[in-house]
């Protein structure tokens, strides 16, 4: 089997997740050995790679008009286009602007905002069609590199539908829920070793919903005791509101 | 003649580069910043304090670290928390963590592979594998401090408001500090790289500024000085000096005084360098580098010095962590309106992060300014006289010289707009 021509690209965001690819060391260079990574612009001087890609994996939400076009293209010009990371699942960070008046948002920040792009911010999933996505604020690389590794191998990677709790449980973390902390582990689909709570934090759902469930579950689990509102607040941080709620 | 480069790569974030020259006149030289507004600030706004430091970390993906931890001090700030001796230690721990790993990441992968024939770390890597591995494992030993006290290298999780929500152990301390001799041989091993390549002659005087920690060379507490001899406190830095936005202009510059200023790698050598622990202090003066120095590609060996002392700083905080308590890591606090405003080096030169609470703790003024948003203008008046020089070359050298150049800075251009 040739090796996929692979291009790892950024539109708006805070590329965490191509500093997590950068910091496999030295698994990245197995990747390499595997996939024929063209454009990796954090590592390589290869300025423009316009195409066509077997695969193409973005990460960050689009936000200027350029980066539009960049995603619309980089569509066209891919066989297999992976959504990496919050930003590019979900909408990430940026996203909170749309629970709120983007326009005030912008004037808060800018004084000469008229020729600045303010859109409501979409998951790359919502403007083209994406092949899959790697979850997560920031990725957990060690799922990149099975991810990409078992699509070198021409296979097709799954990520299992388990929530944070699954994981949480088999590193018998206590439970911040049970200490009357909102922790959206319950609806949030697992795979990153429930790290946010494993160092008491709770899970603020990084990685979107688990399928078919919603923030009315957890407050059903919850007994009613955590406000629906607030619940939403946290799952605005990553741009997950609008998944969370009942499909 | 115009020159135009699209995009450029080995810098975090988007931007390219235009330049103008009519007979030998510049009439244009500059970035051109091509990210889009996240608009962080105002996402903050009518939020809890405790989002702060979790949405603050996203601003930059390879520098969260300093993010989280200047929201931290301006929020502690606000509450008048006072963060027990062992916390400020850690953070200090953690930050030297993350600078060592940005600057590795962009002394060996964005700066110094444009002196090699491949200028790409891909097949340098492949090219030199034994120099690499080494480099690597330097980035990994910052990368692990991280890890080991935040909990995650990329976005940490324990960093809170009056302390942690999981500590280290002294064990988990303990193995950074064995680790840490190997990381200190490496870190010669890159001094020597950076040292063995031909920097390109070239001077344009300006005014530095960095966070001068008390007793330390980076750390956190201290006040903002300047090569020109003033000083002033972290709270007082907004007000000396001027931010403004060029209309259409998606990053909001600064001045001082109407003119560029620099706070980077150099700038802290010129304020801090008596602060160097002995090693770096020893490697710093048989070195090319000889203060003052205005020559803006030795940013990359300055950064490299400072590789060398965060390995030493480390080391030292860890054997004063190991002599303390431990008992009251988190400083108990209540929520009050109030505000705060704190600066921290970042790897790249001065963060500031300010914000205003009401008394439920949330968030109803903030205000980020980066190291690239205050750099950027030194770099495009350095390109401004940098550009005559090179002007006679090929195309393709020409481009290669002015990349050389902006790579030197390390540019983010994902915090400089945020």
């Amino acid at each position: 089997m040739p090796k996929l021509k692979t291009a790892i690209i950024s539109l708006t965001c805070c590329e965490g997740c191509q500093t997590a690819i950068l910091d496999l060391g030295e698994k990245l260079l197995d990747i390499t050995e595997k996939l024929d990574l063209r454009y990796f612009r954090l590592a390589s001087g290869v300025r423009k790679f316009p195409g066509p890609y077997d695969l193409a994996i973005v990460e960050g939400c689009p936000v200027t008009k350029d980066n539009y076009k960049k995603l619309k293209e980089i569509r066209k010009q891919s066989k297999i286009l992976i959504a990496l990371g919050s930003c590019a699942h979900l909408g990430g960070v940026a996203e909170i602007k749309n629970y709120g008046d983007k326009n005030e948002k912008m004037k808060y920040v800018y004084k000469n905002f008229e020729k600045i792009d303010n859109p409501d911010i979409k998951s790359i999933g919502e403007v083209v069609k994406i092949d899959g996505f790697i979850p997560g604020c920031p990725i957990d690389n060690r799922e990149f590199y099975r991810f990409v590794m078992e699509l070198a191998n021409g296979k097709n990677p799954k990520i299992a539908q388990n929530p944070v709790c699954y994981e949480c449980q088999l590193r018998e973390n206590g439970c911040l829920l049970q200490k009357g902390k909102p922790c959206l582990g319950p609806v949030t689909l697992g795979g990153c070793e429930a790290i946010c709570p494993s160092n008491n934090f709770i899970c603020e759902g990084c990685r979107g919903p688990l399928e078919g469930t919603s923030m009315k579950k957890l407050q059903k689990i919850m007994d009613g005791k955590m406000d629906k509102k607030n619940l939403m607040k946290i799952a605005e941080i990553y741009g997950a509101k609008n998944e969370f709620e009942e499909q | 003649m115009k020159i135009k480069i699209d995009h450029i790569a080995k810098i975090e974030g988007h931007a390219g580069f235009v330049g103008h020259i009519v007979k030998g006149d510049i009439k244009k030289a500059q970035i051109e910043v091509q990210e889009g507004a996240r608009l962080i600030e105002s996402l903050l706004i009518g939020r809890n304090y405790e989002d702060v430091p979790v949405i603050t970390s996203r601003i930059c993906g390879v520098c969260p670290v300093i993010h989280c931890i200047t929201s931290i001090k301006a929020l502690e700030k606000a509450f008048d928390i006072q963060p027990s001796k062992e916390t400020i230690l850690l953070r200090e721990i953690m930050l030297a963590g993350q600078t060592i790993q940005s600057h590795v990441l962009h002394i060996f992968f964005l700066s110094a592979t444009d002196f090699f024939k491949d200028r790409d770390g891909i097949d340098l890597a492949k090219e030199k594998p034994e120099i690499v591995k080494k480099v690597l494992r330097l980035r990994d030993f910052g990368n692990n401090i991280i890890k080991t006290i935040g909990g995650r290298s990329v976005h940490p999780i324990t960093p809170k408001v009056g302390g942690w929500h999981k500590r280290p152990t002294k064990e988990d301390l303990e193995k950074i500090k064995k680790e840490s001799k190997n990381a200190l041989a490496y870190s010669k091993v890159l001094i020597d790289l950076i040292s063995s390549l031909k920097m390109p002659t070239f001077e344009r005087k300006t005014e530095y500024i960095a966070y001068s920690p008390t007793n330390k060379y980076i750390g956190y507490i201290g006040e903002v000085k300047s090569s020109n001899g003033w000083s002033v406190k972290e709270e007082e830095f907004k007000n000396e000096i001027e931010e403004y936005q060029e209309e259409d202009l998606v990053v909001k510059l600064t001045s001082h005084n109407g003119k560029s200023y620099a706070t980077d790698a150099l700038a802290r050598l010129h304020l801090n360098s008596n602060k160097l622990h002995p090693k770096a202090k020893k490697v710093l003066a048989s070195s090319a580098l000889k203060l003052p120095n205005y020559n803006p590609f030795y940013n990359t060996l300055a950064q490299s010095i400072e590789v060398m002392h965060l390995v030493e700083e480390t080391q030292k905080n860890i054997e004063e962590l190991e002599s303390m308590h431990w008992k009251n890591l988190n400083t108990s606090f209540k929520i009050k309106s109030g505000e705060g405003a704190a600066i921290l080096e970042a790897p790249r030169g001065i963060l500031y992060h300010y914000y205003k609470t009401n008394n439920k703790g949330i968030i109803t003024e903030s205000d980020v300014i980066t190291p690239t948003a205050q750099l950027l203008v030194n770099l495009n008046d350095d390109l401004k006289e940098y550009l005559p020089r090179i002007e006679k070359y090929s195309k393709e050298k020409r481009e290669h010289e002015i990349l050389k150049l902006v790579h030197a800075y390390d540019p983010c251009i994902s915090c400089s707009v945020h």
